[in-house]
């Protein structure tokens, strides 16, 4: 019925560069998130604390993050910013707008998890003596961590699943090495398999992992 | 990407290059309405299937949602359209994208459903049986109303989601040209990336937006009849 031979030797032989190319996954999804998460803590409190121009400023951020797509976003970083004299290379800018994205879709988990403890947790923190400073530090964020453990988990499988996009401006991630390696080859099927094999296996471990982490961090 | 073009003929942004981009906003929606239509009937009824609770149903379909949602979409798409190949079927990159794009939004859509199923208490689907209901009135007149109430939200979600990650039909070279595609065939020509990029972002807002305040409309009607019948 099926008049396809199936090749798995040819992508056998060049399973360095894919590994090669999944390091690079790894590595802006990791960074991504970090740098995603180091703007979104500041956001979610900006957009709570109102003050008026920062406040916008982090809503216009969240909205455009939200309501257009990531590819638009990496070609912006890629192509578009070349108009204000900023060249950036494949890596960067898909570091850029996937950490851009990911500030957008945190700041609103975080802000969700911080309006989920009532106020009174704040008041006292503060009645204890504590500034505003260590009334977030010691007594708000170790709850809001709780609660947007899974969420942010999330958004990392989608920060690592997004990283595919990199191969449409040629970066050469897992799913850009694999489209590299089988242009050399013209077995699409095989090759696409096996990323795709790599990618189930890639967010299983990082949901795994971060369910681990949840028993230990959040027993009791 | 090809910006070692030399300027042959006319480069300005063109009425014609206009019409090229609205029509990939039409194409943009349009993917987005068929896919999501076939995503969420495939979603209701894998998502109601997973509620039966039978080991040999559940495991393929957990399967399936799993691996939907652990591969990049790029990824699929690509391998859809070379199975659709390699099974000698002649299917056009736009239709075997449209295909991808359902089987897609359908794994999400399938937890949405289940969750939305899930969220109306055990009693109350009881009480609906117990007045002599059967299973499917149960379904069709207690669960399906408030479940549906329940996940709206996630679902209006998910459809902005589908809306955006159309563009991605890109990599199979679809025509005609959806949106974003469109956008970057005019970059091609004309150079001007930041102010094609800009209207195409614009574009995206104001569909995602539409949506958006659809939702809210349907639930400040909810909202309304709730408060009329209490």
């Amino acid at each position: 019925m099926i008049d396809y031979t199936f090749q798995w030797r040819v992508v056998w032989r060049v399973w360095p560069e894919l590994a090669k190319g999944a390091v690079v996954t790894l590595e802006i999804t990791v960074l991504s998130m970090l740098i995603g998460l180091a703007f979104a803590l500041v956001f979610a409190v900006v957009r709570r604390s109102r003050i008026p121009v920062l406040s916008q400023f982090v809503h216009g951020w969240v909205e455009l993050a939200r309501n257009t797509p990531a590819l638009l976003q990496i070609y912006m970083a890629y192509f578009g910013l070349g108009a204000f004299g900023i060249h950036i290379g494949a890596y960067t800018a898909v570091l850029g707008a996937i950490a851009f994205n990911n500030a957008g879709y945190l700041t609103e988990i975080l802000r969700g998890g911080l309006e989920s403890i009532s106020r009174q947790q704040r008041m006292a923190a503060l009645s204890l003596g504590m500034n505003r400073f260590q009334a977030y530090r010691y007594i708000i964020f170790p709850q809001v961590m709780r609660i947007v453990f899974l969420p942010v988990m999330n958004q990392t499988i989608w920060a690592m699943l997004g990283t595919s996009l990199g191969m449409i401006i040629g970066l050469q991630e897992l799913t850009g090495a694999t489209a590299f390696q089988q242009s050399l080859t013209f077995r699409p099927f095989e090759f696409y398999f096996v990323a795709a094999v790599a990618y189930y296996v890639i967010a299983k471990t990082i949901i795994l992992a971060s369910r681990l982490a949840a028993a230990r961090l959040f027993r009791g | 990407m090809g910006s070692t073009a030399v300027p042959l003929y006319s480069s300005g942004f063109s009425w014609g290059d206009f019409e090229l981009m609205l029509q990939g906003a039409g194409i943009t929606l349009v993917l987005t309405l068929l896919s999501g239509a076939a995503g969420t009937a495939l979603g209701i009824v894998v998502g109601w299937a997973r509620t039966l609770d039978r080991w040999y149903i559940t495991y393929p379909l957990v399967g399936y949602i799993d691996v939907i949602r652990s591969v990049p979409l790029i990824i699929q798409f690509i391998l859809f359209n070379s199975v659709f190949a390699i099974l000698g079927f002649r299917i056009s990159p736009f239709w075997s994208g449209m295909f991808t794009l359902s089987l897609y939004i359908g794994g999400y859509v399938a937890e949405v459903v289940k969750a939305g199923i899930d969220s109306v208490p055990r009693n109350t689907r009881r009480a609906a049986r117990g007045l002599g209901m059967s299973y499917f009135q149960d379904l069709r007149y207690v669960t399906l109303p408030i479940g549906v109430k329940a996940v709206f939200p996630a679902w209006i979600g998910l459809m902005l989601g589908l809306m955006k990650d159309t563009s991605l039909i890109a990599v199979l070279g679809a025509t005609p040209p959806e949106l974003l595609r469109a956008s970057q065939i005019i970059i091609n020509r004309i150079q001007e990336p930041l102010l094609i990029l800009l209207g195409a972002g614009v574009f995206y807002f104001v569909m995602c937006a539409v949506i958006s305040r659809f939702g809210g409309r349907v639930e400040a009607r909810w909202a309304i009849e709730r408060g009329v019948l209490r």
